[in-house]
Protein backbone atom coordinates (compact mmCIF):
# COMPACT_ATOMS: atom_id res chain seq x y z
CA UNK A 1 0.00 0.00 0.00
CA UNK A 2 0.78 3.42 -0.26
CA UNK A 3 3.12 4.94 2.08
CA UNK A 4 1.14 8.21 2.64
CA UNK A 5 -1.98 6.20 2.72
CA UNK A 6 -0.52 4.22 5.40
CA UNK A 7 0.66 7.45 7.43
CA UNK A 8 -2.81 9.11 6.65
CA UNK A 9 -4.33 5.97 8.27
CA UNK A 10 -2.18 5.79 11.19
CA UNK A 11 -2.22 9.57 11.82
CA UNK A 12 -6.28 9.23 11.76
CA UNK A 13 -5.95 5.95 14.56
CA UNK A 14 -4.05 8.28 16.61
CA UNK A 15 -6.41 11.60 16.25
CA UNK A 16 -9.39 9.15 17.05
CA UNK A 17 -7.84 7.63 20.36
CA UNK A 18 -6.91 11.01 21.39
CA UNK A 19 -10.08 12.70 20.53
CA UNK A 20 -12.50 10.23 20.57
CA UNK A 21 -13.62 10.73 24.38
CA UNK A 22 -12.95 15.14 24.21
CA UNK A 23 -15.39 15.11 20.79
CA UNK A 24 -17.89 12.52 21.73
CA UNK A 25 -18.41 14.09 25.58
CA UNK A 26 -19.66 16.97 23.67
CA UNK A 27 -21.53 19.17 26.39
CA UNK A 28 -22.92 16.24 28.78
CA UNK A 29 -21.45 15.76 32.25
CA UNK A 30 -19.63 12.73 32.77
CA UNK A 31 -20.83 10.58 36.00
CA UNK A 32 -19.22 11.73 39.41
CA UNK A 33 -16.93 8.37 39.31
CA UNK A 34 -15.81 9.05 36.16
CA UNK A 35 -14.19 12.23 36.79
CA UNK A 36 -13.13 11.00 40.13
CA UNK A 37 -11.02 8.29 38.76
CA UNK A 38 -9.72 10.63 35.81
CA UNK A 39 -7.66 12.48 38.36
CA UNK A 40 -5.49 9.33 38.92
CA UNK A 41 -4.62 9.12 35.35
CA UNK A 42 -1.67 11.40 35.11
CA UNK A 43 0.11 10.41 38.25
CA UNK A 44 -0.28 6.70 37.38
CA UNK A 45 0.54 7.05 33.58
CA UNK A 46 3.88 9.00 33.88
CA UNK A 47 4.87 6.41 36.98
CA UNK A 48 4.15 3.36 34.84
CA UNK A 49 6.43 5.77 32.26
CA UNK A 50 9.15 6.13 34.80
CA UNK A 51 9.25 2.55 35.96
CA UNK A 52 9.19 1.10 32.18
CA UNK A 53 12.17 3.28 31.86
CA UNK A 54 14.11 2.28 34.74
CA UNK A 55 13.17 -1.04 34.22
CA UNK A 56 15.93 -3.33 34.35
CA UNK A 57 13.30 -6.10 32.72
CA UNK A 58 13.74 -3.61 29.51
CA UNK A 59 15.95 -4.70 26.39
CA UNK A 60 19.18 -2.88 27.65
CA UNK A 61 19.13 -4.37 31.25
CA UNK A 62 19.63 -1.89 34.59
CA UNK A 63 21.63 1.03 34.14
CA UNK A 64 23.25 2.07 37.46
CA UNK A 65 23.68 5.55 36.16
CA UNK A 66 20.57 6.08 35.17
CA UNK A 67 19.02 5.04 38.24
CA UNK A 68 21.33 7.86 40.39
CA UNK A 69 20.05 10.09 37.65
CA UNK A 70 16.81 9.83 38.29
CA UNK A 71 17.26 9.42 42.11
CA UNK A 72 19.05 13.04 41.88
CA UNK A 73 15.89 14.37 39.51
CA UNK A 74 13.67 13.20 41.44
CA UNK A 75 14.91 14.71 44.98
CA UNK A 76 15.16 18.15 43.30
CA UNK A 77 11.63 17.70 41.48
CA UNK A 78 10.13 16.91 45.03
CA UNK A 79 12.10 20.46 46.43
CA UNK A 80 11.96 22.58 43.86
CA UNK A 81 8.57 21.66 41.65
CA UNK A 82 10.57 22.45 38.75
CA UNK A 83 10.85 20.90 35.71
CA UNK A 84 14.06 23.28 34.66
CA UNK A 85 15.93 22.75 37.84
CA UNK A 86 15.46 18.91 37.54
CA UNK A 87 16.70 18.77 33.85
CA UNK A 88 19.50 20.94 34.64
CA UNK A 89 20.42 19.74 38.20
CA UNK A 90 20.08 15.77 36.57
CA UNK A 91 21.83 16.26 33.25
CA UNK A 92 24.71 17.66 35.51
CA UNK A 93 24.63 14.84 37.73
CA UNK A 94 24.50 12.64 34.23
CA UNK A 95 27.78 14.68 33.01
CA UNK A 96 29.87 14.25 36.40
CA UNK A 97 28.92 10.65 36.03
CA UNK A 98 30.26 9.85 32.85
CA UNK A 99 33.63 12.04 33.51
CA UNK A 100 34.24 9.69 36.65
CA UNK A 101 36.70 7.07 35.48
CA UNK A 102 35.87 3.82 35.92
CA UNK B 1 -24.26 28.87 33.81
CA UNK B 2 -20.54 29.12 32.44
CA UNK B 3 -21.11 26.39 29.88
CA UNK B 4 -23.89 28.40 28.10
CA UNK B 5 -21.85 31.56 28.19
CA UNK B 6 -18.19 29.62 27.16
CA UNK B 7 -19.60 28.29 24.11
CA UNK B 8 -21.32 31.74 23.53
CA UNK B 9 -18.30 34.06 23.89
CA UNK B 10 -16.24 31.74 22.30
CA UNK B 11 -12.24 31.46 22.10
CA UNK B 12 -11.89 34.32 19.60
CA UNK B 13 -14.15 36.67 20.61
CA UNK B 14 -12.35 37.49 23.90
CA UNK B 15 -10.36 40.55 24.49
CA UNK B 16 -7.05 39.95 22.53
CA UNK B 17 -4.48 40.81 24.98
CA UNK B 18 -5.98 38.49 27.75
CA UNK B 19 -5.95 35.95 25.48
CA UNK B 20 -2.18 36.63 24.01
CA UNK B 21 -1.33 36.54 27.49
CA UNK B 22 -2.55 33.33 28.27
CA UNK B 23 -1.56 32.11 24.99
CA UNK B 24 2.47 33.32 26.26
CA UNK B 25 2.11 31.79 29.09
CA UNK B 26 1.15 28.35 27.93
CA UNK B 27 4.21 28.75 25.46
CA UNK B 28 6.37 29.63 28.62
CA UNK B 29 5.38 26.57 30.75
CA UNK B 30 5.90 24.11 28.02
CA UNK B 31 9.98 25.38 27.34
CA UNK B 32 11.19 23.28 29.54
CA UNK B 33 9.53 20.08 28.61
CA UNK B 34 10.70 21.35 24.93
CA UNK B 35 14.47 21.35 25.83
CA UNK B 36 13.37 17.92 27.43
CA UNK B 37 12.13 16.32 24.35
CA UNK B 38 14.71 17.63 22.39
CA UNK B 39 17.08 14.94 22.66
CA UNK B 40 13.98 12.41 22.07
CA UNK B 41 13.14 13.85 18.98
CA UNK B 42 16.64 13.72 17.99
CA UNK B 43 16.77 10.29 18.23
CA UNK B 44 13.55 9.56 16.25
CA UNK B 45 14.90 11.90 13.84
CA UNK B 46 18.32 9.81 13.52
CA UNK B 47 16.47 6.59 13.78
CA UNK B 48 13.96 7.60 10.83
CA UNK B 49 17.23 8.25 9.40
CA UNK B 50 18.67 4.96 9.54
CA UNK B 51 15.12 2.99 7.89
CA UNK B 52 14.23 2.57 4.36
CA UNK B 53 11.21 4.66 4.22
CA UNK B 54 12.09 7.94 2.31
CA UNK B 55 13.15 11.33 3.93
CA UNK B 56 9.41 12.74 3.07
CA UNK B 57 7.59 10.20 4.68
CA UNK B 58 9.52 9.67 7.60
CA UNK B 59 9.27 13.39 8.61
CA UNK B 60 5.83 13.17 7.97
CA UNK B 61 5.29 10.67 10.96
CA UNK B 62 6.06 13.92 13.10
CA UNK B 63 2.86 15.26 11.92
CA UNK B 64 0.63 12.42 11.61
CA UNK B 65 0.96 10.07 14.46
CA UNK B 66 2.80 13.05 16.45
CA UNK B 67 4.55 11.07 19.34
CA UNK B 68 7.86 9.53 20.07
CA UNK B 69 6.79 5.88 20.58
CA UNK B 70 4.24 5.51 18.14
CA UNK B 71 6.60 7.26 15.30
CA UNK B 72 9.61 5.08 16.40
CA UNK B 73 7.19 1.65 16.04
CA UNK B 74 5.40 3.13 12.84
CA UNK B 75 8.73 4.09 11.27
CA UNK B 76 10.24 0.44 12.02
CA UNK B 77 7.06 -1.19 10.41
CA UNK B 78 7.00 0.63 7.31
CA UNK B 79 10.63 -0.11 6.86
CA UNK B 80 9.88 -3.91 6.93
CA UNK B 81 7.16 -3.50 4.69
CA UNK B 82 4.45 -4.07 7.09
CA UNK B 83 0.39 -4.34 6.23
CA UNK B 84 -1.97 -2.13 6.73
CA UNK B 85 -3.61 -4.22 9.69
CA UNK B 86 -0.55 -4.76 11.23
CA UNK B 87 0.53 -1.17 11.44
CA UNK B 88 -2.70 0.05 12.68
CA UNK B 89 -3.24 -2.19 15.18
CA UNK B 90 0.29 -1.74 16.69
CA UNK B 91 -0.10 1.84 16.37
CA UNK B 92 -3.74 1.95 18.39
CA UNK B 93 -2.03 -0.30 20.95
CA UNK B 94 1.23 2.08 21.55
CA UNK B 95 -1.14 5.14 21.42
CA UNK B 96 -3.85 3.74 23.78
CA UNK B 97 -2.62 5.75 27.14
CA UNK B 98 -3.21 9.13 24.61
CA UNK B 99 -6.97 7.82 25.10
CA UNK B 100 -6.25 7.57 28.88
CA UNK B 101 -5.61 11.35 28.72
CA UNK B 102 -8.59 12.44 26.47
CA UNK B 103 -11.17 10.66 28.70
CA UNK B 104 -9.46 12.61 31.83
CA UNK B 105 -9.75 15.95 29.99
CA UNK B 106 -12.62 15.14 28.45
CA UNK B 107 -14.93 16.15 31.46
CA UNK B 108 -12.92 19.33 31.67
CA UNK B 109 -13.38 20.50 28.34
CA UNK B 110 -16.89 19.29 27.45
CA UNK B 111 -17.83 23.14 27.15
CA UNK B 112 -15.14 24.04 24.73
CA UNK B 113 -16.44 24.97 20.69
CA UNK B 114 -16.04 21.74 18.70
CA UNK B 115 -12.84 23.03 17.02
CA UNK B 116 -11.11 23.89 19.96
CA UNK B 117 -11.62 20.13 20.72
CA UNK B 118 -10.44 18.86 17.98
CA UNK B 119 -7.07 21.07 17.75
CA UNK B 120 -6.74 20.10 21.45
CA UNK B 121 -7.12 16.70 20.70
CA UNK B 122 -4.69 16.32 17.90
CA UNK B 123 -1.98 18.11 20.47
CA UNK B 124 -2.61 15.93 23.00
CA UNK B 125 0.48 14.01 24.22
CA UNK B 126 2.61 13.62 27.22
CA UNK B 127 3.75 17.00 28.07
CA UNK B 128 0.82 18.67 26.66
CA UNK B 129 -1.46 16.31 28.84
CA UNK B 130 0.31 17.18 32.16
CA UNK B 131 0.55 21.20 31.36
CA UNK B 132 -3.25 20.80 30.77
CA UNK B 133 -3.61 18.68 34.19
CA UNK B 134 -1.47 20.93 35.98
CA UNK B 135 -3.20 24.21 34.85
CA UNK B 136 -6.75 22.95 35.33
CA UNK B 137 -5.90 21.67 39.01
CA UNK B 138 -5.22 25.20 39.64
CA UNK B 139 -8.63 26.00 38.25
CA UNK B 140 -9.45 29.50 36.69
CA UNK B 141 -11.22 30.85 33.67
CA UNK B 142 -12.10 28.35 31.44
CA UNK B 143 -11.40 30.30 28.27
CA UNK B 144 -7.84 31.45 29.58
CA UNK B 145 -7.30 27.82 29.97
CA UNK B 146 -7.76 27.21 26.47
CA UNK B 147 -5.50 29.49 25.07
CA UNK B 148 -2.63 28.86 27.66
CA UNK B 149 -3.13 25.31 26.22
CA UNK B 150 -3.17 26.16 22.49
CA UNK B 151 -0.01 27.87 23.92
CA UNK B 152 1.57 25.39 25.36
CA UNK B 153 0.29 22.59 22.74
CA UNK B 154 1.59 24.14 19.68
CA UNK B 155 4.94 25.34 21.32
CA UNK B 156 5.43 21.87 21.56
CA UNK B 157 4.58 20.65 18.12
CA UNK B 158 6.56 23.54 16.29
CA UNK B 159 9.84 22.35 18.39
CA UNK B 160 8.80 18.64 17.82
CA UNK B 161 8.75 19.07 14.09
CA UNK B 162 12.06 21.20 13.75
CA UNK B 163 14.11 19.20 16.18
CA UNK B 164 12.75 15.72 14.31
CA UNK B 165 13.66 17.15 11.27
CA UNK B 166 17.04 18.46 12.56
CA UNK B 167 17.88 14.50 13.68
CA UNK B 168 16.38 13.34 9.88
CA UNK B 169 19.27 15.42 8.01
CA UNK B 170 22.14 14.74 10.97
CA UNK B 171 21.40 10.96 11.09
CA UNK B 172 23.96 9.10 12.53
CA UNK B 173 26.49 12.38 13.19
CA UNK B 174 23.59 13.69 15.61
CA UNK B 175 25.76 13.30 18.80
CA UNK B 176 24.69 12.34 22.59
CA UNK B 177 26.26 14.80 24.96
CA UNK B 178 22.79 14.46 26.62
CA UNK B 179 21.63 10.81 26.15
CA UNK B 180 17.59 10.83 25.27
CA UNK B 181 16.56 7.88 27.99
CA UNK B 182 18.31 10.78 30.56
CA UNK B 183 15.99 13.38 29.52
CA UNK B 184 13.20 11.77 29.24
CA UNK B 185 13.27 10.21 32.79
CA UNK B 186 14.39 13.76 34.35
CA UNK B 187 11.22 15.41 32.47
CA UNK B 188 8.99 12.77 33.22
CA UNK B 189 9.89 12.69 36.77
CA UNK B 190 9.90 16.94 36.64
CA UNK B 191 5.90 16.35 35.84
CA UNK B 192 5.44 13.23 38.05
CA UNK B 193 7.27 14.48 41.62
CA UNK B 194 5.16 17.87 41.78
CA UNK B 195 2.15 15.82 40.84
CA UNK B 196 2.26 13.13 43.24
CA UNK B 197 3.27 15.51 45.94
CA UNK B 198 0.07 16.46 46.01
CA UNK B 199 -2.65 14.17 47.62
CA UNK B 200 -2.05 11.00 48.83
CA UNK B 201 -3.95 9.12 46.34
CA UNK B 202 -1.88 10.74 43.68
CA UNK B 203 1.35 9.58 45.30
CA UNK B 204 0.04 5.92 45.61
CA UNK B 205 -1.34 6.03 42.04
CA UNK B 206 1.94 7.12 41.35
CA UNK B 207 3.86 4.32 43.61
CA UNK B 208 1.93 1.58 42.05
CA UNK B 209 2.70 3.08 38.59
CA UNK B 210 6.38 2.68 38.93
CA UNK B 211 6.35 -0.16 40.41
CA UNK B 212 4.55 -2.03 37.91
CA UNK B 213 6.13 -0.32 34.97
CA UNK B 214 9.31 -1.73 36.43
CA UNK B 215 7.72 -4.95 36.32
CA UNK B 216 5.85 -5.10 33.34
CA UNK B 217 8.21 -3.63 30.91
CA UNK B 218 9.05 -6.42 29.59
CA UNK B 219 5.76 -6.99 27.96
CA UNK B 220 5.47 -5.77 23.83
CA UNK B 221 4.46 -2.83 22.56
CA UNK B 222 4.35 -0.74 25.68
CA UNK B 223 1.23 -2.63 26.49
CA UNK B 224 3.57 -3.04 30.32
CA UNK B 225 2.83 0.59 30.89
CA UNK B 226 -0.83 0.49 30.12
CA UNK B 227 -0.90 -2.32 33.26
CA UNK B 228 0.78 -0.93 35.14
CA UNK B 229 -0.82 2.75 34.43
CA UNK B 230 -4.18 0.84 35.22
CA UNK B 231 -2.99 -0.48 38.44
CA UNK B 232 -2.06 3.08 39.66
CA UNK B 233 -5.42 4.31 38.78
CA UNK B 234 -7.57 1.31 40.44
CA UNK B 235 -5.22 1.69 43.69
CA UNK B 236 -5.59 5.23 44.12
CA UNK B 237 -9.26 4.72 43.48
CA UNK B 238 -9.88 1.78 46.30
CA UNK B 239 -7.91 3.82 48.53
CA UNK B 240 -10.01 6.94 48.17
CA UNK B 241 -13.60 4.49 48.25
CA UNK B 242 -12.95 3.21 51.32
CA UNK B 243 -11.52 6.62 53.36
CA UNK B 244 -14.79 7.85 54.68
CA UNK B 245 -14.63 11.58 53.56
Amino acid sequence: MNVWLLLALAGLVSLVLRGGFVLLVGDRSLPPSVERISAHVSPAMLGALVGAALSPVAAEGLDPGLLVVAVVGAVVAFASRSVSLTLLVGITAHLLLQAVPG
Amino acid sequence: MSAVVDVGVAVGRAPRTATRGAALAGARAMAPLLVAVTPLGLVVGATAAETSVAFLPAWATSWTVYGATAQLVTLRLLGQGAGVALLLGTVALVNLRLAAYGASLAGHWRSAPRWWRLVASYLLVEPSYAVASEDLETGGDPLRHRWYYLGAGVTLWVGWQVVTLVGLLGGERVTHVVPADVALVLALLGMLVPMARRSGDAALAAAVGLLGGLVFAGLPLGTGTLVAGAGGVVAASVAKRRRPS
